[in-house]
């Protein structure tokens, strides 16, 4: 366990110096890894254990820049990059949702037409039935005015009798011309033939 | 919004007559053409609609038959002219109307032709039930020189005409 490498006192502080970040623990553990290995094959890979020393040492000095402001210009662009975003975000949802409910979209175009139009015809319907069952003539005639009506049948009925007894007359005279008196003679006049003989 | 607030108006206006039927779309109606230019205003005009028949109907509640008879006419439309010397423009529309009505199925069932007088009936029979009765009477006897066109719309019985017209019981000067 005293076997400590010349390396690691130093690895050691500085891990004690810098905070406990998870690319802190990656480094060291990659710089120990490639110190142990240099040991032991006895081949120096000097460039990486000297890349992962500059990283160590970067990263020891990181925190101490803090949070920079960032520049306008870029705060613009960085902005502009989200907005132009977002915008062809909704517009792929538009697109989509349009495609997707066509019907929809023109039945709600139209709803408020349709619906009046609907509401209209209901109206009209129940206010056709309520002057279906009280017709429009039949506004309570007086009683004078049904005596004419009265008097106006009377008269047509008594034109339609007379058009009738005209036809009675007229169809008995055409049975008593074409048939009745033909059969008498026929009948009669064998009768007189016989009385003469 | 304001054209269909409109067009609500226009149907609501409408609608009634719409609705209500229109005489000349039943099976037992006859257009007799108008005279008047041959010969001045008809001598008896007569317009009986179904109403006025229910009223009539009501009024003789007395007589049971001739109360059923009249409620079950629907109109009962007459046009009686005074012909003058010329009867020609008579016989004429009596011709054409017994032309267009046999082609509707009518029956002739009465054909006068007299010297003086000439008479056509028709009627209109439905499943044996008759709802429509045509009635075209010239006549140029003595001074009396008339031509009459009769239509009744609705079910009748011809032999309860003679009973109903001594019911009404009503001096109409003929």
């Amino acid at each position: 366990m005293n076997d400590k490498k010349p390396w690691q006192d130093d690895l050691d502080k500085f891990l004690a110096e810098s905070s406990p970040s998870l690319d802190n623990q990656v480094l060291a553990r990659t710089y120990s890894s490639l110190n142990d290995k240099a040991s032991k094959d006895n081949c120096d890979d000097h460039d990486t254990i000297s890349q992962i020393e500059n990283a160590l040492h970067i990263e020891q000095h990181l925190e101490d820049i803090g949070l920079q402001a960032v520049p306008e210009s870029l705060q613009h662009a960085l902005k502009n990059i989200s907005n132009h975003s977002l915008r062809e975000q909704t517009q792929t949802q538009t697109t989509q949702k349009n495609k997707s409910n066509v019907i929809t979209a023109n039945f709600t175009r139209f709803a408020a037409t349709i619906s009046t139009l609907a509401a209209c015809i209901t109206i009209v319907a129940v206010m056709g039935m309520h002057w279906l069952s009280t017709p429009v003539n039949q506004q309570q005639p007086t009683v004078a005015e049904i005596h004419q009506a009265q008097q106006e049948l009377a008269v047509a009925f008594r034109y339609l009798s007379i058009a009738k007894n005209k036809s009675t007359t007229q169809v008995k005279q055409t049975i008593n011309l074409k048939l009745h008196q033909p059969m008498m003679k026929s009948l009669l006049h064998p009768l007189t033939l016989f009385k003469e003989s | 919004m304001k054209n269909l607030l409109t067009t609500l108006f226009l149907l609501i206006l409408l609608a009634p007559i719409a609705q209500a039927k229109d005489i000349s779309e039943e099976r037992g109606y006859v257009n007799f053409d108008n005279l008047e230019s041959k010969y001045g205003e008809p001598k008896v005009m007569i317009n009986l609609n179904q109403s006025m028949l229910g009223f009539v109907s009501k009024l003789n509640v007395a007589d049971e038959d001739t109360s059923e008879l009249i409620s079950k006419l629907k109109a009962v439309r007459v046009q009686i002219y005074n012909m003058g010397a010329d009867d020609q423009p008579a016989l004429d529309l009596m011709t054409k109307v017994a032309k267009d009505i046999k082609k509707k199925d009518w029956m002739p069932i009465v054909s006068i032709n007299e010297d003086h007088e000439k008479v056509r009936i028709f009627t209109k029979l439905t499943d044996d039930v008759m709802d429509g009765l045509v009635v075209m009477i010239i006549n140029d006897e003595h001074n009396s020189k008339e031509a009459v066109f009769i239509n009744i719309i609705g079910e009748i019985d011809p032999a309860q005409i003679n009973k109903v017209t001594s019911a009404l019981d009503i001096k109409t000067g003929l």
